[in-house]
Parts: C-alpha cells; sequence; structure tokens
C-alpha cells in the first residue's frame, strides 16, 4: 500500500510539473511552433543536456531492456553497443544540423530536408518516417508503463489510458518545455534510484 | 541549395577520425565475449561494454574541444 501512495504522490507531481512547464520562461507568442517545437530555442547546455539524457534514460532503458536481457539472456546487450555507437554518429550529425537550422530558423528534420536538398517529397518522406519510426518507440514505452502500474496494484489498460491522456495534454499546452522540465525532475529520481540501488547492492553483499 | 551553407573557417576537421574509435570498437563483439580478465569479479564481457562508453565519451570531448574555433582577440 505504500508503494501505491508513494507513486502517487510522485505521479501528481509530475503532472503538475507538467503543467506548470506552459509558464515557464513564458515566451511572448507562446503559440508559434518555434515555441512549442524547440522551446524557442531558449535552451542552454543545462536544460538540453538534461532533455537528452531524459530522452535517452525511458521506459525503454529501465523496463524493456532489462527485461528483455532477463528474459532471454546476453542478445539484450544489444542495447549497450547501439548506445555507444550511435553517440559519436549523432554528435557528427546533430551539431551540423543543429547550427544549421540555428541559423535559417528550421524547426523539424523535414525542413531541414527541404532546404538542403530543395526537395519536398523528401521532406514529405522524412516527416512520416519520422512518425512512423516512433509509433514503436511510443509502444515499448506504453508497455512498460502499463508493466509498471501492474507492479504497484493497477492493472488493466485504463490506468494507461488515463496516463497517456495527461501526458499528452501536458506536452500539447507546453510543446518542448514540459519534456524539459520533466527531464530535470526525472533526473533527480535517477540519481536516487542509482543511489538506492547501490546501497542495497553494498548490504545485501552483491 | 548544395553547397548553399557557408564554409566557415572551422580548421582541424581531421581531429574527428578518432569517433572511429568508439564506433569500431562496440562491433568487435568476439573480442569482448569472454569471462577473463575480470575486474573487480566483473566479467570482461560486462566491464569491457561500459569501457567503451567511457572511450566515447572521452573521444567525443577530444573532438568537440579541438575542433572548436579559437576565440579571437
Amino acid at each position: 500500500m505504500t508503494d501505491l501512495w508513494f507513486f502517487a504522490v510522485l505521479t501528481v507531481a509530475m503532472l503538475a510539473l507538467g503543467f506548470a512547464a506552459a509558464r515557464w520562461r513564458r515566451p511572448q507568442r507562446p503559440h508559434s511552433l518555434e515555441e512549442w517545437g524547440v522551446g524557442g530555442r531558449a535552451f542552454g547546455n543545462w536544460v538540453t543536456w538534461f532533455l537528452l539524457g531524459g530522452s535517452m534514460y525511458t521506459a525503454y532503458t529501465f523496463v524493456a531492456v532489462p527485461a528483455a536481457t532477463y528474459g532471454v539472456g546476453a542478445i539484450g546487450f544489444f542495447a549497450v553497443p547501439f548506445a555507444i555507437i550511435t553517440t559519436p554518429l549523432m554528435y557528427l550529425i546533430s551539431t551540423r544540423v543543429w547550427s544549421v537550422s540555428h541559423t535559417h530558423g528550421f524547426v523539424t528534420s523535414a525542413e531541414f530536408a527541404r532546404a538542403r536538398f530543395g526537395s519536398r517529397g523528401l521532406a514529405a518522406l522524412i516527416a512520416l518516417t519520422g512518425i512512423a519510426a516512433t509509433m514503436p518507440y511510443i509502444a515499448v514505452q506504453l508497455v512498460a508503463l502499463q508493466a509498471i502500474l501492474k507492479s504497484v496494484g493497477v492493472p488493466g489498460e485504463w490506468p494507461m489510458l488515463v496516463a497517456v491522456v495527461a501526458v499528452s495534454l501536458c506536452t500539447f499546452r507546453a510543446g518542448l518545455r514540459a519534456p524539459a522540465l520533466l527531464s530535470i525532475a526525472k533526473d533527480v529520481l535517477l540519481v536516487w534510484l542509482v543511489l538506492s540501488m547501490a546501497m542495497v547492492v553494498a548490504w545485501s553483499g552483491g | 541549395m548544395r553547397g548553399g551553407y557557408a564554409k566557415r573557417s572551422t580548421p582541424r576537421m581531421s581531429w574527428r577520425w578518432l569517433l572511429v574509435v568508439p564506433l569500431v570498437l562496440p562491433l568487435l563483439v568476439t573480442f569482448y565475449n569472454r569471462l577473463e580478465p575480470r575486474l573487480w569479479g566483473v566479467p570482461f564481457f560486462y566491464w569491457a561494454q561500459m569501457a567503451c562508453a567511457l572511450i566515447a565519451m572521452v573521444a567525443i570531448t577530444l573532438v568537440f574541444q579541438l575542433e572548436k574555433p579559437r576565440r579571437r582577440g
């Protein structure tokens, strides 16, 4: 029962933070795509760092990959080299895309592709690929969320749907500000988690 | 638009070849698919991958710092 209460308090706090994010560093024109999609390009190094951390350490990292490793063994370790290889690649690609997009005011990778290669078709294809490629990732998050809800004693699909609607509303209202602010809160919880795990392992002798 | 993005004065782009190291190391599974040598009792398979993550971190930091355009005056 304590688990459930703890979980409920944390969830409510996170949701409040998510909805408050719309007010965080409120811009002049809050309804432009630039404000919504890239936080008005006003995020500094720290917020960007937390946001990147937030997009790396998700339910996929915490539930799906460990569960896969537990279930099928070492093959679940694909995730570690995968993350290591993509980081230098993304360093090369994303820094370039970032500086070009910053200069020309692009918000999405489709806009970048249209300007770079002068093709509307390619831009549309990239936009569609982006949406399609996000779907399985979101599905993994939902399955993991359902597993978490089940483990605290709230089984079924309804709690998951409620959670998804709440998160969608947060993001709809605040744009990138919501995940950015929530990432900071999440990283605080993460440090707590890692310390607790280290203490459990240290005290139980491995 | 090809080539439309200005060639800024970014010297020493060759440092980024350092990134090949963290790109290739994690792909050599046969190299780290072994138990020995252990590090604090952890099999090589596990700690080598974590070491790769550290190597990637060091390589990216080096490339960034070395390629960063120097501030003038």
